[in-house]
């Protein structure tokens, strides 16, 4: 067993890294943004730690924080520009800011243009990212259980009872964009750190798709889904490697048309919860029961 | 000056092969609200049918035909077995078409890939309209001159066919407003079909022209020109044929006029940076949007 | 206790004049009925109260409070709070739930004063229980809220109201579906809840309700308000009468003594 692990640590970082990608498409579309940007801002957390841990000598850890810093404030930008948008416009304006984000990349000799950056200090990860992980999902639980957390469910569901009762509908989205920004960050900056080199070409809108179908499939009402469905369909990937990576690709596509058939309504559908959330939402109703009788005496 | 003139002639090129990637996408979505995520494929598919025709030895103009049918054929079942279907439920939304057509999309281009082998092939293009004039010392090649009397033809055949005929003026209509379009007893449905069935054909067309002048063919003949297609969209408003057309060449001259002045980093960028703009500054684009009913 | 003050309020939508010049004024301690004809504007005044629409002239104010112009969300937050005329509940929460989140804005605890959230938390926990025993709901609080009859869902959109502790209470239609009996109750809470300082304004159509619950009755039409007094004073009103006429689905009931308080 042991064994298993070290031979397969590599895999076994990146999948957790994913994980990290795939929250961060989980946080926005949990409060119904429809953001497509988490690609974009996974190349700037990379960078960012790329650039001053090569060029500026500093150590990992100096790099890891700057990036994940940045990527949040970047989040909060983008959210200030683009959250007068809504629906399609607002996930093509992200697309767009994404992919002019790396044009931008793939352009300045800062960031090595199109060749990339090499040379990236390199940590197994493993002892960072599962620590950081844990975090992450108390975090995501805490809120959840909070009225934040009732307060962020309404907004997805129902926009217009949520303001009606006094909900920031556009803070809630603003920390959700920040949020975004700071897990796809980290994952970029981890991923390089990782790996040791990075290049733009990394970035593709087929990574977007994979992380989308792994959020979408774990279902935007509750964390544990798309981190169970991002590991899970991990794990299954790479034990069906041999038969081709085109056959899992076509596997994703049916299975998000069918995700839509059973949800039309998107992310505010009630549907949309994945196997794992459906498993873990028909525990709370009797959940609520048990404390209502505790209050009662 | 010539510089700029042979410059410009390649931008108007590459434009209107945007704008019938374009025209094709904005009549889907002034009549149905759904952004075709899936768009590619029927570009692909059109170039293979083409391809797979031309190495049969069939006459280029039967081949070109049969790559339209080819992608007119894709996008209608795209509409039969999945459109429709989340069309009918009143409470889908731009995400459920977006991730469906996502969705297809991966499950076309897996297809395509198997297919054809994951190879690149050579486009047999032959028969297409090669060499070039040269007038005041800027050089026109044929193929380009095609591709833009195309796309001239297309768009205006296209304005007649929605002002007066029949079917054109019903799509107007359900572009302007279903219900209304509905109360008036056209059938909705065939409109749909219709739109498809264009956008499926013209989108072929451009694949079909890419891939002669690039001389290639592959399973992702049509990604790259994905998201610039929706950016020529978002540019020239949505619904909008007109629109379509501009927005296309906009992006083509400012793509090709980049690379040749600047970098051609930055001419990819050009097209998202715009896209963005339009987006955040002007959301109904530069033509109004539905205008596809006053087209 | 604070008043809602509708001043000068004009709105109309591409031509068509949904309100115009509306005068009113909903005191704390009384219920005031919003009666009129279908499409008189009675939602779009209400839309237009709780910062939906904007008014193109006017002002609404509750207390000293100009609220026209500002965001929904914080319009609520200045204490007014509405049901819908098609209901809004969230169906795939539990009926406690839905009350629960009535009590969002009564979170205030900084994040880091853990003892203090809790007992926060604790708190609006039970005045949501306390408001579901008020609304007989106690028995339905763990189903989801989808799974309700009509009348109970109906009643659960109120219970979310009320958690929010508003100073006003703009309700729309909603004993429509409702048995008389039901009705009745529900009028009767409305006025112990109102004499507890709340304003509250009432749309409905139901004139027997009306009559004898509201303490005033504003009778719009065509986005005009064309009386406002006394039940008495209203239904005797030769204005009223004629706008009722109209009107195919109730009768104007005639000032008689049965219309009691």
């Amino acid at each position: 067993m042991l064994e298993w692990f070290s031979t397969n640590q590599f895999f076994i970082d990146i999948t957790l890294i994913n994980c990290l990608l795939v929250l961060s498409v989980f946080a926005v579309f949990q409060a119904g943004v429809f953001s497509l940007a988490s690609v974009g801002f996974m190349s700037v957390g990379a960078y960012t730690t790329a650039i001053l841990t090569t060029k500026e000598g500093l150590p990992m850890g100096v790099g890891i924080i700057v990036a994940a810093v940045g990527t949040a404030l970047a989040g909060l930008i983008v959210g200030l520009i683009v959250l007068r948008l809504e629906g399609i416009y607002l996930a093509l304006a992200t697309l767009a800011l994404a992919q002019a984000v790396l044009v931008l990349i793939e352009t300045i000799s800062l960031t090595g243009a199109d060749q990339g950056i090499i040379g990236i200090p390199t940590v197994t990860t493993t002892w960072i990212v599962i620590p950081i992980l844990m975090v992450v999902a108390a975090a995501f639980q805490v809120v959840h259980r909070s009225h934040h957390g009732r307060a962020i469910h309404l907004l997805r569901a129902d926009p217009v009872i949520a303001r009606s009762l006094g909900v920031r509908v556009r803070g809630y989205k603003l920390a959700a964009l920040a949020v975004s920004g700071l897990l796809a960050g980290l994952a970029g900056a981890l991923n390089a750190h990782e790996v040791g080199a990075i290049s733009p070409d990394q970035y593709t809108f087929s990574l977007l798709v994979i992380a989308l179908t792994y959020a979408v499939v774990g279902g935007v009402a509750y964390w544990l889904g798309p981190l169970v469905a991002a590991i899970g369909l991990g794990l299954l990937n790479e034990f069906l490697h041999g038969s081709g990576t085109t056959i899992e690709t076509a596997v994703y596509g049916f299975v998000l048309i069918a995700l839509m058939f059973g949800a039309p309504q998107g992310l505010g559908d009630p549907r949309l919860r994945g196997l794992v959330t459906a498993a873990v939402r028909w525990r709370r109703p009797r959940r609520n029961t048990a404390e209502l009788e505790e209050i009662r005496q | 000056m010539s510089y700029f003139f042979q410059q410009l002639v390649n931008g108007v090129s590459l434009g209107s092969v945007y704008a019938l990637l374009a025209l094709g996408v904005t009549l889907v979505w002034g009549v149905l609200n759904v952004l075709n995520f899936a768009h590619a494929q029927f570009i692909t598919w059109g170039a293979f049918g083409t391809y797979l025709a031309l190495e049969h030895h069939i006459s280029v103009a039967l081949a070109i035909l049969i790559g339209m049918a080819t992608g007119a054929a894709l996008a209608v079942l795209l509409e039969r077995v999945i459109i429709s279907v989340l069309v009918r439920r009143p409470q889908t939304n731009d995400f459920t078409f977006v991730v469906a057509t996502i969705g297809a999309g991966l499950m076309l281009e897996t297809l395509v890939q198997q297919l054809s082998g994951s190879a690149i092939d050579q486009f047999p293009a032959q028969g297409f309209p090669s060499g070039s004039w040269t007038v005041w010392s800027v050089s026109i090649s044929q193929l380009e001159v095609t591709v833009l009397a195309a796309t001239v033809l297309i768009t205006v055949a296209l304005g007649f066919w929605l002002r007066y005929t029949s079917l054109g003026r019903e799509l107007r209509a359900v572009a302007y407003s279903r219900e209304i379009a509905q109360l008036l007893g056209i059938n909705a449905r065939r409109v749909f079909i219709t739109a498809f069935v264009i956008s499926g054909a013209l989108a072929a067309l451009a694949g079909i022209f890419v891939s002669a002048e690039t001389v290639t063919v592959s399973y992702s003949t049509g990604d790259a020109l994905l998201t610039l297609t929706f950016a020529a969209v978002v540019v020239g408003g949505i619904g909008s044929v007109p629109g379509a057309v501009v927005g296309g060449l906009l992006i083509g001259v400012g793509q090709v006029m980049l690379a040749g002045y600047f970098s051609s980093n930055f001419s990819n960028g050009f097209a998202y940076v715009l896209m963005a703009a339009v987006l955040l500054i002007w959301p109904t684009g530069l033509f109004k949007q539905e205008v596809v009913a006053r087209a | 206790m604070k008043s809602l003050r509708i001043q000068q309020v004009s709105k109309h939508f591409q031509g068509v004049v949904a309100l115009s010049e509306v005068e009113l004024e909903v005191r704390p301690g009384e219920v005031l009925g919003l009666i009129g004809p279908n499409g008189a504007g009675k939602t779009t005044l209400v839309n237009v109260i709780t910062g939906h629409l904007k008014p193109d002239t006017g002002t609404v104010s509750v207390g000293d409070q100009r609220i026209s112009g500002l965001r929904m969300e914080t319009i609520a937050r200045h204490g007014v709070a509405r049901t819908f005329q098609h209901l809004r509940l969230v169906d795939e929460m539990t009926v406690f739930d839905n009350v629960l989140s009535g009590r969002h804005l009564n979170y205030r605890a900084r994040p880091w004063r853990i003892g203090s959230l809790r007992g926060e938390d604790r708190s609006n926990r039970e005045v949501t229980l306390d408001l579901l025993s008020r609304l007989d709901l106690a028995g339905a609080a763990a189903e989801r809220a989808s799974s309700l009859p009509y009348g109970m869902r109906r009643r659960v959109e109120i219970a979310r109201t009320l958690a929010m502790e508003p100073s006003v209470l703009l309700l729309d239609e909603p004993t429509a579906g409702m048995t008389a009996a039901d009705a009745q109750e529900l009028g009767e809470m409305l006025q112990r809840t109102s004499r507890e300082g709340i304003a509250v304004l009432l749309i409905e159509h139901n004139v027997k309700l009306v009559t004898s619950v509201c303490d005033r009755l504003a009778v719009l039409d065509w986005g005009k308000l064309i009386k406002t007094g006394t039940p008495e004073d209203v239904w005797s009103d030769p204005a009223v009468r004629a706008a009722y006429l109209g009107a195919e689905d109730e009768e104007a009931p005639s000032p008689s003594p049965e219309v009691s308080q």
